[in-house]
């Protein structure tokens, strides 16, 4: 994935999209959007950076798993295997990029009316207890549609596709304008790239 | 730039304080028992000393399978060894449940009620139960120091300074154990008894309090993030509760005790110092596990 920075305006619009689509409950976020001020007054700026789970090549929260939970496909997706976490949220804290949450309970938005169906549908594979964290959407994928938060962005700053092919749009864009990933000194090779404005 | 709100880890709260705490005694515990067990003045004290090290080093894996989200998935850590490759958590599950068995496997033959055990603890096979017990109780108190260690997105977490630290402060612990589990022995154990364990003790603290002094001098120069985990750690808490009470005054005590020649002085002192120890031990992985700040992402 590719995200230009540039063109983020920080409305949030994927963070919310993600929610949607993953019917995700309070307090649990696979995307957040980071608000940081840069420069000095009265060169200052409000910047933006959208953070979804950068799905690293070498990924500090598989190294860490103790029991197998955490693995990494052969496309570079990272999941989560559920049934095999047994929520001692090592990765949580290992994670550097802050994109994995410890699901302690599954709460609702409305009290005492209790979870929507869609809600039920959507959290039918969460379990309680374990580590959460976004997946690419890789429901969407294998139906070849793009994650929500690339399609749902208005300023279309996100960009997906295969990071091996040096032809994709994604190859191009890194070279192009040197795109950069967060923290590579902690060599854990993240796929998510970013365009700095 | 500057961390502005630095805020610790919320993740690992107290059980892991607790089990990070068990473990180092307990470790520390059997690994001085079972050395003073082969000191006849000590024999007594470090028989219960080599049973309470595997027992608090099992309370705190309980205390661990505690705070798991999902709990009857904790088989896994014994299902799953290709991890053992590669993650320091399932590498000690091994170690503490290695340690625990055979430390339990040394200790009990010498009660009358496991006499029914068919090897002796003074036999061949009894002493190498003993002895790879030993090497494992060196690793128990170790490894919460790598367990932490290797976090690498925790920068007062992730510095080779914490397992000796561990290791130190572990061993101290462990003695301020045998100590108090001495005062029930005190015929047997006498004056010179005690001052033996009070100089031993004086040269960990002393040992405790240069790793301690580098560790907080070598974190507080890596970094923002690491220096301002340094500015939460250093609440008036730690340094009354650790550093005055849990260090320089048993070291003062313990000094001070050698010099003393009536057994029923130096077991009160002594006493009173492990105490503060064990408090200090506790306030000590508190403090470390709290105020573990993440690095700032950008």
């Amino acid at each position: 994935m590719v995200i230009d920075l540039k063109r983020c305006v920080g409305c949030n619009s994927c963070t919310v999209a993600c929610r949607a689509e993953n019917g995700t409950p309070p307090g649990i976020l696979y995307h957040r959007v980071e608000k940081y001020e840069s420069g000095k007054y009265p060169a200052a700026r409000m910047q933006f950076r959208p953070i979804p789970c950068m799905h690293c090549q070498e990924p500090a929260c598989l190294e860490v798993c103790p029991t197998g939970a955490t693995y990494r496909r052969e496309d570079g997706i990272v999941l989560v295997d559920h049934n095999k976490c047994m929520g001692c949220r090592y990765c949580v804290l290992a994670c550097p990029y802050e994109a994995r949450h410890a699901l302690r309970r599954i709460n609702n938005y409305y009290g005492p009316a209790g979870r929507t169906p869609y809600e039920m549908l959507r959290q039918k594979d969460l379990d309680k207890g374990t580590a959460v964290k976004c997946d690419f959407c890789v429901d969407r994928l294998e139906k070849g549609r793009l994650p929500a938060c690339v399609e749902t962005c208005p300023s279309q700053a996100r960009y997906f596709g295969d990071l091996d092919d040096p032809e994709s749009e994604v190859s191009v864009l890194i070279a192009v304008h040197r795109g950069t990933v967060l923290r590579e000194e902690l060599g854990t090779k993240p796929s998510v790239y970013y365009i700095n404005g | 730039m500057v961390v502005n709100h630095p805020e610790g880890q919320k993740e690992w709260g107290w059980l892991v304080v607790l089990y990070v705490f068990l473990a180092g005694l307990g470790g520390g515990t059997f690994l001085f028992s079972f050395i003073l067990s082969f000191v006849d003045t000590y024999s007594a004290a470090a028989q219960i000393g080599t049973l309470v090290g595997p027992l608090l080093v099992a309370l705190g894996s309980v205390m661990l399978l505690f705070d798991l989200g999902s709990v009857t998935r904790a088989y896994r850590l014994f299902t799953t060894p290709a991890t053992l490759l590669s993650s320091w958590m399932i590498r000690g599950a091994w170690i503490l449940t290695g340690f625990i068995i055979l430390g339990l496997a040394y200790a009990l033959p010498a009660f009358s009620s496991f006499d029914w055990l068919p090897w002796e603890q003074t036999s061949g096979f009894g002493l190498g139960l003993g002895v790879a017990a030993a090497v494992l109780a060196i690793v128990v108190t170790v490894y919460p120091g790598l367990l932490l260690g290797v976090i690498k997105s925790i920068p007062l977490w992730n510095t080779s300074a914490l397992p000796p630290l561990f290791f130190l402060s572990g061993l101290d612990t462990g003695l301020a154990a045998l100590v108090l589990i001495s005062l029930a022995f005190s015929p047997a154990v006498g004056v010179e008894g005690f001052h033996l364990l009070g100089a031993i003790d004086a040269g960990l603290i002393m040992l405790l309090l240069v790793a301690l002094g580098a560790y907080i001098e070598i974190v507080r120069q890596a970094g923002v993030t690491a220096a301002a985990s340094i500015r939460l750690l250093m609440t008036p808490l730690f340094i009354s509760g650790v550093v005055v009470s849990g260090l320089l005054l048993p070291l003062a005590m313990f000094i001070y005790g050698i010099y003393l020649s009536d057994v029923q002085s130096v077991r009160l002192l002594d006493g009173i110092a492990s105490l503060l120890i064990l408090t200090g031990g506790l306030l000590l992985r508190l403090g470390i596990i709290r105020s573990g700040v993440r690095i700032v992402i950008r």
